[in-house]
């Protein structure tokens, strides 16, 4: 059993055919008993048909005048120009990205020479003048340390090592010689 | 040679889109100035489309330029609709019996009604019922399945039935 709410949403299908038999048999049916929804098919069925009936429309011959017109006076213009241009090069993606590529290139070249400073980052420590006052007093100290040091070694060396180490065995073998030499000329 | 390629392209579409537009705004005046904005997007990418240039994208821009028309539109006050006087319609065929003014006024308020449906309905039926276009045509410009097609312009005849039920409550 279909309602009037049910057949006012299929009137459509219906008179395109769209529907299954026995539910278009229902809806006839139906709209046999029911004035409203006779009404409703009656003007659905010449919507459908009015629409067929309606024509395409000619577009005026002046509309094509008109484009062809902008056309012609964009083309005068030097931006114009360049469209067409740019329009042929857009489909060019390698050689857009190419472009580019080499764009970016002499960039990093010429700031990279020109300005550094914007390219590669100063990794040296900053160190503010008291900083390095005081490490200069540092250095003066342990230089001094080291002559100090270096001084003394030689005065060590020179006093003590030479005369132990050298000299006093130097003595001994000159008097071994001195000795064996008188003996020799004894015997 | 450009001019010469464009004019044989415009020739070729120009009614389609103009009718399209026509049908779909309601008035002469955007319908042409559509066109124009249409056949303007044509010369500029005849370059690029060469084999591109079919029906179906000339459907699908002309489509779009119609909803950004409707956007425009939606942002001012609705300019009362056309031909509400009892005057023939040049543009809709005249009924076979000239007496016939009934025929003749149910053209028109379909017409009416047409501009008026929501977009997707508007453009489905101009394009099947007017355009004449294959329901897989539709589908492929519209980018959906055929039985949404199909319900879409059944849903826009409903649409127009209901809004002509309350013009023609006595006379049915």
């Amino acid at each position: 059993m279909v309602t009037c709410k049910k057949i006012d949403s299929l009137l459509e299908s219906f008179v395109d055919g769209d529907l299954a038999l026995d539910l278009s048999q229902d809806i006839r049916d139906h709209v046999a008993d029911c004035p409203d929804c006779r009404i409703k098919l009656q003007l659905a069925k010449d919507i459908a048909a009015e629409l067929h009936c309606f024509p395409q429309q000619t577009c005026p011959d002046s509309v094509v005048q008109k484009v062809l017109a902008r056309v012609q006076t964009r083309r005068k213009t030097v931006f114009g120009r360049l469209l067409p241009a740019l329009s042929q090069v857009r489909p060019r993606y390698d050689l857009g990205f190419s472009l580019g590529f080499v764009l970016i290139l002499v960039a990093f070249v010429s700031l990279s020479i020109y300005h550094p400073s914007l390219i590669f980052k100063d990794k040296r420590p900053h160190y503010t003048e008291e900083e390095i006052a005081q490490a200069k007093k540092d250095i003066y100290m342990a230089l001094g340390y080291v002559n100090y040091a270096t001084n003394r070694m030689q005065q060590i060396i020179e006093k003590e090592v030479v005369p132990q180490k050298v000299i006093r065995p130097l003595q001994k073998s000159l008097d071994a010689i001195h000795t064996n030499k008188e003996k020799g000329d004894t015997s | 040679m450009k001019t010469a390629q464009f004019k044989r392209v415009a020739q070729q579409y120009k009614d389609f889109i103009y009718s399209y537009a026509y049908y779909f705004t309601g008035t002469r005046e955007d319908a042409e100035d559509l066109t124009q904005e249409m056949l303007l997007k044509i010369w500029e990418n005849m370059d690029s489309l060469r084999l591109g240039l079919t029906k179906s994208w000339v459907t699908k821009v002309t489509r779009n330029l119609c909803i950004d028309w409707l956007r425009r539109r939606g942002a001012r006050p609705e300019t009362p609709p056309p031909l509400d006087s009892g005057e023939r319609d040049p543009d809709l065929p005249a009924p076979f019996v000239e007496s016939d003014v009934e025929t003749e006024e149910l053209r028109r308020n379909i017409k009416k009604a047409i501009a008026k449906l929501p977009e997707k309905s508007r453009s489905v039926i101009i394009l099947r019922e007017i355009e004449d276009l294959k329901y897989e045509e539709i589908s492929e410009v519209l980018d959906m399945p055929i039985n949404s097609v199909k319900s879409y312009i059944h849903r826009g005849r409903r649409l127009l039935r209901q809004h002509l039920s309350a013009i023609y409550e006595n006379d049915y």
